[in-house]
């Protein structure tokens, strides 16, 4: 079941917020989520097109700045429009957005906007209800606040990297960019909470966000690695393949070769146990002193054999379905031709069809990540053609006369 | 911004929240409320403690009340009250506490708020705006609505551990429960946007997130590729197809590792210039992307040869000086002891209640009008039963202390 893309009427939570959304790679996520709960999201890129559109994968493997799958799933719902700042017109164009903004997402190189007169204090010098939220690699303050970063040096500064990965590999990144989503999400929170504040505060007032991507995908990392594993015991945690928490192994592969996670928590000793009688796998885990958790704990290695013996019996999802029958935390280590067919996505509604004409293509891509039952956040439109908004914001939302938008056209400015 | 004795408002004052989350992912998302202003009261119960009190690493000669530092780390600022819930008389205690908040929290996997009658049909007679938020691991809907899992099991299900690694290897999994630390946000995000609407229009609601399905939000670009392309992105380990070099290349010492980001040619020349090797940049098998691409064993194995003879954080900073994305590959230590900005910006001592025991703990990680928001530390067991129950609720003495011996307050 695919959810109906076609009501074109944005009604999610956020349906009276504006964004300008400026964010490289970094923090398109951001206006994505944004634009998933209804805000009207105006994505402001240079006339050529920004570097969104330039990441892979492309859309049959053939380069193009409409065909960018990068662009047509970070940009949905998102309306477009180009506009040039190195020129003054043009940043004077982007003052005179913000002004019908209450939120603004850049991720420009701190004290570069300020320079150009398009930074926090100039727009909120008109205008102090906005919400300015910048999203930086090492943060906006510090000494490395000027240096660059791209996702990879994200999950590395932030500590992720170094958890991830067999011993004998070098530290392995997460797939797909989990350093941009971090700052991303991150900073879709971080601004919808200084909204609220605005919203509790009888003056309105807006805040200035600052969201560092260090910061950010360190967040993760301090769960497995709390910060007190070093201040109090002086451990380091490593990486370490295919373990679990607590070192025990937790992916096996079954009797089909692909893989699960299997994990028996404490409190469900004797259901395992009962799978196993039932299976008739004889083993001294039967015994009296396995019931004990830290002797369980300190014989990982043979508890991953028995188990790695009981999965070798059947296919995956026999194990997922009987694991969690049995109560144990079993799941498929699901690859992503496994999720488009998944019952329980299908079944929430996850997925989504967006026709693009100009592509010829219905784009079938994942959506929104929760369901709000009174204002749904959705995936309603496909991602702005470049500059396909132009006259709609430039005329509609700021009153440009035809004539005026032509002879920006004409100019470069748009 | 700031109140009338100077301190700064922060941006959640004023929020009351019912918080009947345990575990990880779901404290991490209330703790936000808590370290940005809101009021949160867990709500606990001797039968029925919050798990994760068990787990983790505990604070060396501290006595048995201290809590275990995962505990701490989910659980800062919070109020905590004991409250038996298979006692009638509890639960109508929770709806008069839901009565006076604007948020109600939980991560039970099935029907449990619904078995106690503290679902959100019920709570909507009571509090008829209030907002529910539920995010077991597969949500409250679909057909494995009742499966569970911990952080390892969310990120195999939502496909972020078979996404990774290197070609031909087991799947890696992430090393940290990075579910655990992501699914908040995500949950924030939707709470943030119920209290505007609500704002706008009085009008609360429930929110459903599963977990399973947050993590599978961030596969990025590999959904799409998969069905517009028909082919499934490849694992790549540490490489990307729109950079070379890209990856983790080993510095001078003991398993110290820089991340290195390098995308076009003149991004590429810099880093060639900055290694001592202009001549790279020149050499026909890298003049251009597609050829670095083409030849990135031989590409990684040249940059290799000169990090491996360097400090991991001197390499970092020169490559960076002549404008190339890098970082140290920074493992716990790097995070508290040697990085130049996370020790003191990111991280903060917090003391017990006894003097036990300092807990370092990390701050959200946002800043507002330049301003971190403080860290408190995360309250005893029950400490707060005398304020919520007698103060808030108006319980008489005399009543408390019948609710106390009655094993309702327990």
């Amino acid at each position: 079941m695919t959810a109906d893309c076609a009501d074109p009427e944005p009604d999610g939570p956020l349906a009276d917020l504006r964004v300008l959304d400026l964010a490289g790679e970094i923090g398109v996520f951001c206006g994505r989520l944004l634009a998933e709960l209804g805000a009207d999201v105006v994505r402001v890129e240079p006339p050529g097109g920004d570097a969104v559109r330039r990441r892979g994968p492309f859309l049959d493997g053939e380069p193009g700045v409409e065909r960018s799958l990068y662009h047509q799933h970070f940009n949905v719902n998102k309306r477009g429009v180009t506009l040039d700042l190195e020129r003054e017109e043009g940043r004077a164009l982007l003052r005179a957005l913000a002004a019908h903004a209450d939120v603004v997402v850049e991720s420009w190189t701190p004290g570069d906007a300020d320079a150009r007169d398009i930074g926090y204090e100039a727009l909120r010098a008109q205008h102090p209800a906005l919400v300015y939220t910048t999203i930086t690699p090492f943060g906006r303050e510090g000494p490395m606040r000027r240096y660059r970063g791209r996702d990879l040096t994200g999950v590395a500064s932030s500590g992720l990297m170094a958890l991830n990965g067999f011993p004998e590999d070098p530290p392995t990144m997460p797939g797909s960019e989990q350093g941009y989503h971090m700052a991303s999400l991150v900073a879709a929170s971080a601004t919808l909470i200084a909204i609220v504040g605005r919203d509790l505060d009888p003056e309105r007032r807006g805040r200035r966000v600052d969201v560092s991507m260090q910061e950010a995908a360190s967040m993760p990392t301090l769960q497995h690695a709390s910060a007190n594993f070093y201040t109090w015991l002086r451990q380091v945690p490593a990486r370490r393949g295919l373990s679990g928490l607590r070192g025990g192994r937790a992916y096996f592969r079954c009797g089909d070769g692909r893989w699960v996670s299997f994990v028996v928590p404490p409190y469900r000793w004797e259901e395992f146990l009962a799978w196993l009688r039932d299976e008739r796998i004889e083993c001294e885990l039967f015994g009296e002193e396995w019931r004990n958790r830290a002797y369980r704990v300190q014989r990982g290695d043979r508890l991953a054999e028995v188990i790695e013996t009981l999965v070798q019996r059947y296919p995956r999802d026999h194990i997922f379905h009987e694991g969690q029958r049995r109560r144990l935390l079993v799941t498929s280590t699901n690859t992503v031709a496994d999720l488009v067919d998944d019952p329980q996505l299908a079944a929430r509604d996850y997925f989504v069809s967006l026709e693009h004409e100009a592509l010829g293509r219905t784009l079938r891509d994942g959506g929104v990540a929760f369901a709000l039952s009174r204002t749904p956040a959705r995936v309603w439109r496909r991602a702005p053609l470049l500059g396909e908004h132009n006259r709609e914001v430039y005329g509609g939302l700021l009153g440009k006369s035809e004539g005026e938008i032509a002879s920006m056209r004409k100019a470069g400015v748009i | 911004m700031s109140d009338e004795g100077g301190r700064p408002r922060l941006p959640l004052e004023g929020l009351r929240v019912a918080d009947f989350f345990w575990l990880i992912a779901g404290p991490a998302t209330s703790r936000m409320l808590s370290d940005l202003g809101a009021e949160v009261i867990k709500v606990e119960t001797i039968t029925r403690a919050d798990q994760i009190r068990d787990e983790g690493t505990r604070p060396p000669g501290a006595p048995p009340s201290s809590p275990n530092a995962v505990f701490h780390d989910c659980n800062t600022g919070k109020l905590s009250i004991t409250l038996n819930l298979n006692d009638p008389r509890g639960v109508e205690l929770a709806k008069e506490l839901v009565r006076r908040c604007d948020i109600v929290t939980n991560n039970f996997t099935g029907e449990r708020m619904d078995r106690w009658g503290l679902g959100y049909p019920d709570l909507v007679q009571v509090k008829p705006d209030i907002i529910m938020l539920s995010m077991p691991v597969m949500g409250t809907t679909g057909p494995y609505r009742t499966y569970g899992a911990n952080g390892i099991g969310v990120l195999a299900y939502g496909g972020l551990d078979a996404n990774m690694g290197f070609p031909g290897r087991a799947p890696v999994g992430m090393g940290p429960l990075y579910s655990d630390f992501s699914s908040p946000y995500f949950a924030m995000a939707a709470l943030m946007a119920a209290l505007h609407h609500r704002a706008r229009t009085g009008e609360g609601q429930f929110i459903d997130l599963a977990q399973a399905q947050a993590t599978a939000s961030l596969l990025g670009t590999d959904v799409l590729e998969y069905t517009a392309n028909g082919r499934a992105r490849p694992p790549e380990g540490n490489r990307a197809r729109d950079f070379a070099p890209h990856g983790a290349y080993r510095c001078w010492g003991d398993d110290r590792w820089i991340a290195i980001a390098c995308a076009g040619d003149e991004e590429w020349a810099r880093l060639a210039g900055a290694i001592g090797r202009p001549d790279l940049a020149r050499d026909p098998r890298f003049a251009t992307h597609a050829a670095r691409k083409r030849h990135e064993d031989a590409l990684d194995a040249e940059v290799t040869a000169w990090t491996r003879e360097r400090d991991a954080w001197q390499a970092m900073h020169l490559l960076q000086a002549a404008g190339v994305a890098a970082s140290v590959v920074e493992d716990l230590e790097d995070l508290v002891v040697r990085d130049p900005h996370l020790p003191v910006q990111h991280f903060a001592p917090v003391l017990d209640v006894e003097g036990y025991a300092t807990y370092t703990t990390h701050r959200q990680p946002m800043r507002f009008d330049g301003e971190v928001p403080p860290v408190r530390r995360a309250p005893l067991f029950g400490e707060h039963n005398e304020y919520v129950f007698r103060e808030l609720l108006g319980l008489t003495e005399e009543r408390y202390i019948e609710l106390l011996v009655g094993e309702v307050i327990y």
